[in-house]
């Protein structure tokens, strides 16, 4: 059996497991209807390093996250939901998407109060169907997480998590060379803390630092060409453009800040940058800018 | 004869316990910039030791995840039970020295009420639900009550006499103590007692949700 059909074989199982959980989860589970709206500008799409081949676009972004958590013991409890998100991309329609999938959490604190810390473990899988299919393909992640807050107003946590994309199409244009550009590994720790300015503002940052592989799309790149462990057409961006993936070290901060409007919903407001580091020279910079509507049981 | 004894004996009884019971505290808190403050509790107590009538059960409900009362002022000795109205557990808990418990994460009302047996504030969470909040003051003395919306209370059926009369309010900066204001309390009408405190943030964990997302793309 292929290791990609055992994963979504895994996968399947596990959102079956998701609906259950999901539909049900006990008769005093809190129920979870999570939904986000908004818009998310990305300066740099291709995560190219020439200007020549930089392009940005704006998306308009839908989310949602339907499930239940489960108070198990004294301080332990489950997360489970199903998920479906979709973007739309004015300029760059192939980046169009829809992705349906579920995740589950389980979350342990240790004693009483909003003060304990925690730590959690999570996982989730999605289908990913792009408006061109060269991304189509499926999102695994799992990780895990440790948090405290420090006093009422300030709370820091981390995470590691390691995500793995696959695509459905492998079309390789280079004799000997894997075209499974969009066949992605990563590695990732973040640090995050947020901090309640008033009853109502909060000001949140964070830092990633990711390992993994990188699609970038570039015109015909000679150095990128020779770094890179994939190549494949990527018509989304023209006729001409070809996606290579490389391996890169990418640090990325992040600053935002949330308003509440009542007990369930916020809008808010972040921006990122983030700086990606390949090999041989290969650097490249995006800034990204989200701004959401959240609605939260 | 038999009818004159007893409307002068009643007389003599609406004398000597009527007026000395009717009088009252009229007191008002507000803040430091002049805006009425609400669940602020004042307490008075008498010079003279007074006799505590019998404590009667309370509660403090649990819906749509929320404690309500916010505050809820009561007499030492006072059992308070917590039904939970919420199709969700709760798990509720206090640190407070004043009576520390903790009610495991629970349906229904639990069967046996929690007595608040030593006077002072006492702090209440979910430990489910962060965001969940709500004090529970216990009084030494039967003269209490917890302002309205307009930043007023009025204590009543006190005797005449002098009271130390105090205010606390869960974001006060100052002591409980340094609020005390001795008064005379025998006059017709109400005594006037006022406060202006400085308060802290509400210690409240924000409930509304944050943006989730970012991370790589």
């Amino acid at each position: 059996m292929s290791r990609g059909i055992a994963m979504h074989r895994i996968a399947t199982a596990g959102l079956l497991l998701l609906v259950l959980l999901a539909a049900t989860g006990g008769a005093r589970a809190d129920a979870i209807f999570d939904v986000q709206a908004g818009a998310l500008y990305d300066s740099n799409l291709t995560r190219a390093q020439l200007p020549s081949d930089i392009k940005g676009d704006t998306a308009l972004q839908a989310a949602l996250a339907w499930g239940r958590f489960v108070p198990l013991a004294d301080g332990l409890g489950i997360r489970a939901t199903l998920d479906a998100a979709g973007e739309v991309y004015p300029r760059y329609s192939g980046l169009n998407n829809l992705s349906l999938g579920g995740s589950l959490g389980v979350r342990r604190k240790f004693g009483l109060g909003a003060l304990a810390p925690w730590v959690s473990a999570s996982g989730s899988a999605a289908r990913l169907e792009y408006q061109n299919n060269v991304r189509t393909g499926w999102r695994y992640d799992v990780g895990v997480g440790a948090g405290k807050r420090l006093t009422d107003d300030l709370s820091v946590e981390t995470s590691f998590r390691y995500e793995h994309r696959t695509a459905d199409e492998n079309n390789p244009v280079v004799p000997g060379i894997s075209g499974a550009v969009w066949d992605l590994q990563s590695h990732q720790a973040t640090l995050s803390s947020d901090y309640a300015i008033t009853e109502s503002l909060s000001l949140a940052a964070g830092f990633d630092y990711r390992r993994g592989d990188v699609a970038s799309t570039t015109l015909r790149n000679f150095t990128i060409f020779v770094n890179s462990t994939a190549i494949a057409l990527d018509p989304v961006f023209g006729a001409d453009t070809i996606g290579y993936k490389i391996y890169a070290i990418t640090r990325a901060w992040r600053l935002g800040t949330s308003y509440a409007l009542g007990q369930s919903n916020s809008i808010n407001f972040i921006a990122e940058r983030w700086i990606s580091r390949a090999h041989g020279g290969l650097d490249y910079y995006n800034t990204l800018v989200f701004l959401s509507y959240v609605h939260a049981l | 004869m038999r009818f004159e004894r007893i409307r002068a004996g009643a007389l003599v009884f609406l004398l000597a316990t009527g007026p000395a019971c009717a009088h009252e505290i009229a007191a008002s808190v507000k803040d430091d910039g002049g805006a009425a403050i609400a669940d602020a509790v004042v307490v008075a107590v008498a010079e003279a030791p007074v006799k505590l009538p019998a404590p009667k059960r309370e509660s403090i409900v649990q819906e749509n995840k929320e404690f309500k009362p916010f505050v809820k002022a009561v007499l030492v000795g006072t059992p308070i039970e917590f039904p939970n109205r919420d199709d969700v557990l709760h798990h509720v808990y206090s640190f407070s020295p004043a009576r520390a418990f903790v009610l495991k994460a629970y349906a229904g009302t639990p069967p046996e009420p929690i007595v608040f047996d030593k006077p002072g504030p006492v702090a209440l969470g979910c430990n489910i639900h962060d965001w969940m909040l709500a004090y529970v003051y216990v009084s030494e003395s039967p003269y209490f009550g917890a302002t309205d919306g307009d930043g007023k209370v009025t204590l009543t059926g006190l005797a005449a006499g002098k009271y130390s009369v105090r205010v606390w309010h869960a974001r006060q900066s100052a002591p409980e103590t340094s609020t005390i204001q001795v008064v005379s309390v025998n006059g017709a009408g109400a005594t006037p007692v006022d406060w202006n405190l400085k308060l802290k943030r509400d210690p409240r964990i924000r409930r509304a949700p944050t943006a989730s997302g970012g991370g790589y793309r």
